[in-house]
């Protein structure tokens, strides 16, 4: 039976898109291959059968000129002929399909959503698949992953917000941060080793509504790059992950966009052409809480005479973009993400009871913060083999917080008392960002990347005031921490070599300076990966890689606060290093659609930054130093997954198999203990299966050993010393993280049914309810019994096992035009 | 619609519905020695000792008591006997030790004495009720008190206080035998938010959260200036009630504020600083619920347990008597 598969490349580098003109120099390559190159420079889409190509390799030099004399001239001696239609380039024989044996360049294949489709009816029995990445047994990469807007959208999720964090942590080596949230822990690092990037500039806070979601509209992604264990020479400045999420360019073809309604939030995008050269691209995205909130407390309130109560809460981001195409050779892009939480709250009271005594209370407290990014990007094509990409950015994370409460007591028209207190917290980071990238492919084997940046760090890490006034008397106190700037220099150098058909070595420096504080440091990163094909299914890599870290998070809860603090490394703390040692083995069926590794890994960090027992001693006027303690870590561990990545049903099996632990020298006495992640065992399983052209189920199921703990088992009694505490119970203090909790399993639904203007997507968060201890507390469990003298009841105290997520269903509905 | 007071928890509760089961964690654990003790200059050395235990087989009423233990006292590194009078400077070290709970010791040295001025006490009349019938006079006298409290440091880096303060009244005994009929002296309402110094171990997260420093008077000297910090006190509805045999002046009780302001050791502020985070912080609530790390009980014993801390102690005198009676007689008029 003859099976269609339709080839989506929707990759690939974000302000090249918009240039028509292509360079390419390939030698005898696989034709597949050169496709990607051709996806990267031009943002079309390739869509062909998925035997059209086999065993099929082609020769074409191409200098800066149009897609269609380069295609034109690849299959020239072929009987390939292909139609350009908007952003898609269809491929289909000239004469009757012959079919040939499968060939070892077969490509990888990953379902994605369905795209605007051409001339449909050739396409007989329709899998609609895209393929992002080089089949992994092609290149040195290790513990690399692309994953589609489509493919992230698949993966079920609370409240049904596709996110793109919550879709990574399904990958081997990815632990959530806490449940429901979406942060992650990679190969058993912190939650602040992980770079986020949006078309490659850096954001600080990823999360709205305390890390709930992440920032990342999944309707304005287009694909995402994540590393996590092999690196690119151009990424430094976290440990443990790259994440960069690369933003949709405009349709050149018409206007097309959709809206979407859910339960948490509602989306909007539309993109479309400006002309011949330019396109646009609006995706915003908010919450509407306040629909249920406002009218709610409207009605709540209006049933108290004396209290009012305020809440508002909303979130919302915006990315827009534009490209031009300016020459042949020239193309730009000018993109802007606003991120923004809003949080409004407080309490109002008119004591007035009639006897003439009044008492009037109000408090207010309004949190505020996001990111703000704008970039500018040039791409240039200086000859065939060289292009650059030049890029001129700013990035600001703000938080702003305010409170103002006060309170008057009031005899008749007599002030009796007035009292106020108003603080102002605010921390924000504002980095100017000037990089240029190249890339320059030689005639032979080699293919050059390099480049060098410059970032001007300005970090405010807490700035307050509070002002105090009690009746005439007004008293202030404000912070003395300043502002921090910092400057950083970053240059890299990789290069991709093929010595031999079936070996490719990639090696790379970066090599970073930061100064701050009338301090520099350096820092050099090398990389090195080889990966070598034994036949056509079969690959082995290996790969080192050291990453350098200057800034850290601080945060005392494991959700995302606006008090969050990013921080650079200061005083006598040096910068964070991991160095990573990584192997695997890999393996691909004949036609591509089945696909299995084994990635080991081994990972030292050092200089890390972690709160040293008891920090919240120290007064948060000391600098944030005095709460800090450096230490060391490792992290150990093996990757298993097996990936079905075509056809109706696909999905994936991953297990790990990890180790991690830490030893600071202000922390559990020195000695070493489990990390909170150090979750020996994990395993996820994804299932995606398309029932028909109109429904797909999805399931994720993910199971881990649980995290680790600290639990007090003993107390003892404090002493009073007068205070208004009297003699506290005091937890004993044990080991770090000495006790581990239950193992962790959740299954998550997703279904979708489509229906010609749109699709319904329904979703259960945590199906079976299986209510999980992520933590373990002290309580009291209260017993009533009946005695000879009456009922009596009897309070005992117990530990407890916290749970916080029971099922949740979700649903909403997208619109599409 | 009181009902709708009732919903409106209950949309959180709709997005995080948390929910506890009980259990029994099996580990081991041994007890251990907890040894208090607040150690003051000039006074004799009070030691508590008692042991931990398993919090789950609760604290029954001195089911903690140690009755095997030898405690020793050393001064300055040398043995001392239990009547010893530390001083100001000295180096106290308490070890104990039982066979069945180990041995445990803490040292701390008491604080040097720090030196407190009144710079300023000014009291401003708010009501004045009173009452003479034969052979009795009562008066209330209500009033709001502001004093400015210089505190100069003492040597050394790192030095923590403790301001408190008592109202004080010579009482007549010949009424006490009579209810309602005893002076008294209230220093009322206490403004901690009025001296941004009593709030700064509160971090943002909690600043910005509701808590505040109420019952909190302890702080250090990382805010001074030159040595020096000018304390801001702050007292709402102080009331001084008066029981006397007459209105004449000379009959009325003298009554005066006794202002203590100790320089206290590390142990005991950060003691006090732990009982304010799990009270009023946020920091153990997010523990509690697995939303953040668990805290343990601050300790300066070695066993883990306990805390010694020493204080010295300066008290400084601020009289109202005149106040008082100026009040009466201007009421009289």
């Amino acid at each position: 039976m003859r099976r269609l598969i339709l080839i989506l490349m929707i990759a690939a580098a974000g302000t090249a898109a918009a240039a028509r003109n292509v360079s390419i120099s390939a030698y005898d390559r696989p034709a597949s291959e050169v496709f990607r190159s051709l996806v990267e420079q031009t943002g079309k889409n390739f869509v062909y059968s998925s035997e059209l190509l086999d065993g099929l390799n082609v020769t074409v030099v191409a200098r800066n000129e149009p897609l269609k004399k380069v295609l034109r001239r690849m299959f020239a001696k072929t009987d390939i002929e292909f139609t350009i239609k908007g952003d898609n380039v269809l491929l289909k024989r000239r004469a009757r399909n012959v079919v040939e044996p499968l060939s070892s360049h077969s490509p990888d294949l990953v379902e994605t959503e369905s795209p605007d489709l051409p001339e449909p009816e050739m396409l007989g029995e329709v899998v609609v698949v895209s393929r992002l990445e080089a089949p992994a047994v092609n290149t040195a990469e290790i513990g690399a992953r692309k994953l589609t807007a489509g493919e992230i959208a698949s993966v079920p999720v609370l409240f049904g917000e596709a996110d793109v964090v919550k879709a990574l942590q399904m990958q081997p080596g990815v632990s959530e941060s806490s449940e429901g949230m979406a942060g992650m822990h990679v190969h058993g690092g912190g939650a602040d080793e992980n770079l986020y990037m949006l078309d490659n500039v850096p954001l600080y806070q990823v999360n709205h509504f305390a890390g709930l979601f992440s920032a990342f509209n999944v309707d304005a992604i287009r694909y995402i790059d994540f590393f996590k264990s092999s690196v690119p020479a151009k990424y430094d400045g976290r440990l443990s992950s790259f994440l960069d999420v690369r933003t949709i360019n405009g349709s050149s073809d018409g206007h097309h966009g959709s809206a979407k309604l859910g339960l948490t939030s509602g989306a909007f995008n539309i993109s479309g052409p400006i002309g011949d050269r330019t396109t646009y691209a609006v995706a915003m995205r908010r919450s509407w809480y306040e629909v249920l909130s406002v009218p709610f407390l409207a009605l709540m309130n209006s049933a108290s005479d004396d209290e009012k109560i305020r809440f508002r809460y909303a979130f919302m981001d915006l990315n827009a973009k534009i490209n031009h195409r300016f020459s042949d050779r020239t193309a730009a892009s000018l993109s802007i993400y606003f991120g923004n939480d809003e949080l409004h709250t407080g309490d109002k009271s008119d004591g007035d009871n009639n006897t003439g005594f009044g008492s009037y209370y109000d408090e207010k407290y309004d949190f505020h913060w996001g990111n703000f990014v704008a970039q500018l990007g040039v791409v240039h094509s200086f000859s065939p083999s060289l292009t650059a990409e030049f890029t001129a950015a700013f990035t600001r994370y703000f938080s702003s917080l305010r409170k103002d409460e006060s309170e008057t007591m009031k005899f008749g028209e007599e002030l009796l008392s007035f009292s106020r207190l108003k603080m102002t917290s605010h921390n924000n980071i504002n980095d100017a960002i000037g990089r240029a990238d190249f890339s320059w492919q030689s005639a032979g084997n080699n293919r050059l990347r390099f480049g060098a940046g410059y970032t001007f760090h300005s970090f405010l890490p807490i700035r307050y005031r509070s002002e105090s006034t009690v009746d005439d008397v007004t008293v202030s106190a404000e912070s003395t921490n300043g502002r921090y700037p910092g400057s950083e220099l970053n240059a890299y150098a990789e290069d991709e070599w093929h010595p031999a058909e079936a070996v490719i070595v990639n090696a790379g420096l970066h090599a970073s300076l930061f100064h701050i504080d009338g301090k520099t440091h350096g820092g050099l990163s090398p990389r090195l990966s080889l990966g070598w094909r034994i036949n056509d299914s079969w690959a082995v890599k290996g790969a080192y890689t050291r990453t350098v870290q200057y800034v850290h998070q601080l945060t005392q809860s494991y959700l995302a606060l606006p008090t969050d603090q990013w921080i650079p490394i200061t005083g006598n703390f040096k910068p964070q290093t991991a160095d990573k040692l990584s192997a695997g083995v890999y393996w691909q069926s004949a036609d591509g659609n089945l696909s299995a590794s084994v990635e080991g890994y081994w990972k030292r960090m050092r200089n890390l930054l972690e709160y040293r027992d008891e920090f919240y001693l120290q007064p948060p006027t000391e600098m944030w130093t005095n709460r800090l303690t450096s230490g060391r870590g490792t992290a150990k561990g093996l990757d298993f997954k097996i990936e079905k990545n075509a056809g109706r049903l696909s999905g994936h099996i991953a297990y790990s198999l990890a180790w991690s632990d830490r030893c600071f020298a202000e922390k559990n006495g020195g000695r070493p203990y489990p990390a909170r992640f150090d979750n020996r065992h994990t395993i996820n399983i994804l299932v995606n299966w398309k029932i028909n052209s109109k429904v797909a189920l999805s399931a994720a199921w993910t199971g881990h050993s649980g995290n680790h703990f600290t639990l007090m088992p003993q107390s003892w009694e404090g002493p009073g010393f007068g205070s208004v505490y009297g003699t506290p119970e005091v937890p004993l203090k044990t080991a770090v993280n000495n006790y581990q909790l239950p193992f962790y399993h959740r299954l998550d639904l997703g279904l979708t049914v489509r229906n010609s203007r749109g699709f319904w997507n329904f979703g259960l968060y945590n199906a079976y309810c299986h209510m999980n201890a992520i933590a373990v507390r002290r309580g009291w469990k209260n017993t009533t019994m009946i005695t000879p003298d009456g009922v009596a009841s009897e309070s005992r105290p117990i530990f407890q096992k916290v749970s916080l997520l029971p099922l949740i269903p979700s649903i909403s509905y997208t619109w599409q035009f | 619609m009181a009902i709708l007071n009732r919903l409106y928890p209950l949309i959180p509760a709709l997005l995080l519905t948390g929910c506890y089961h009980d259990f029994i964690p099996e580990m081991d654990t041994e007890p251990v020695l907890c040894i208090n003790s607040l150690i003051t200059a000039g006074e004799p050395v009070a030691v508590e000792l008692s042991h931990t235990w398993l919090y789950t087989d609760g604290d029954a009423a001195g089911g903690n008591v140690v009755d095997d233990a030898a405690v020793r006292l050393f001064a300055n590194g040398i043995p001392v006997q239990s009547d010893y009078i530390p001083q100001e400077g000295d180096l106290i070290r308490i070890e104990a030790s039982s066979r069945r709970y180990g041995d445990a010791w803490a040292e701390v040295v008491v604080p040097e004495t720090a030196r407190a001025t009144v710079l300023e006490a000014e009291p401003r009349l708010t009501r004045v009720g009173q009452y003479e019938g034969t052979g009795v006079f009562a008066a209330d006298v209500s009033f709001d008190l502001q004093i400015r409290l210089a505190v100069d440091d003492i040597s050394g880096t790192d030095n923590y206080f403790h301001y408190s303060c008592d109202g004080c009244i010579e009482n007549d005994s010949s009424f006490a035998d009579t209810d309602g009929w005893e002076s008294y002296f209230s220093t009322g309402s206490f403004k901690y938010e009025a001296e941004p110094i009593f709030a700064e171990h509160i971090g943002v997260l909690e600043s910005v959260t509701g808590s505040d420093a109420w019952g909190f008077t302890f702080f250090t000297d990382r805010q001074f200036c030159d040595g020096r910090y000018v304390l801001n006190l702050q007292y709402v509805d102080a009331n001084v009630r008066i029981v006397a045999d007459s209105a004449a002046a000379e009959s009325l009780p003298e009554c005066w504020l006794e202002i203590s302001l100790s320089s206290v050791s590390a142990s005991c502020y950060n003691w006090a600083n732990y009982c304010w985070q799990m009270d009023s912080g946020l920091i153990g609530d997010l523990g509690d619920v697995g939303l953040g790390d668990p805290q343990w009980g601050y300790s300066n014993v070695s066993s883990g347990a306990g805390v010694v801390a020493a204080r010295s102690k300066a008290v400084c005198r601020i009289d109202l008597s005149e106040f008082v009676r100026n009040a009466l007689a201007a009421e009289r008029q």
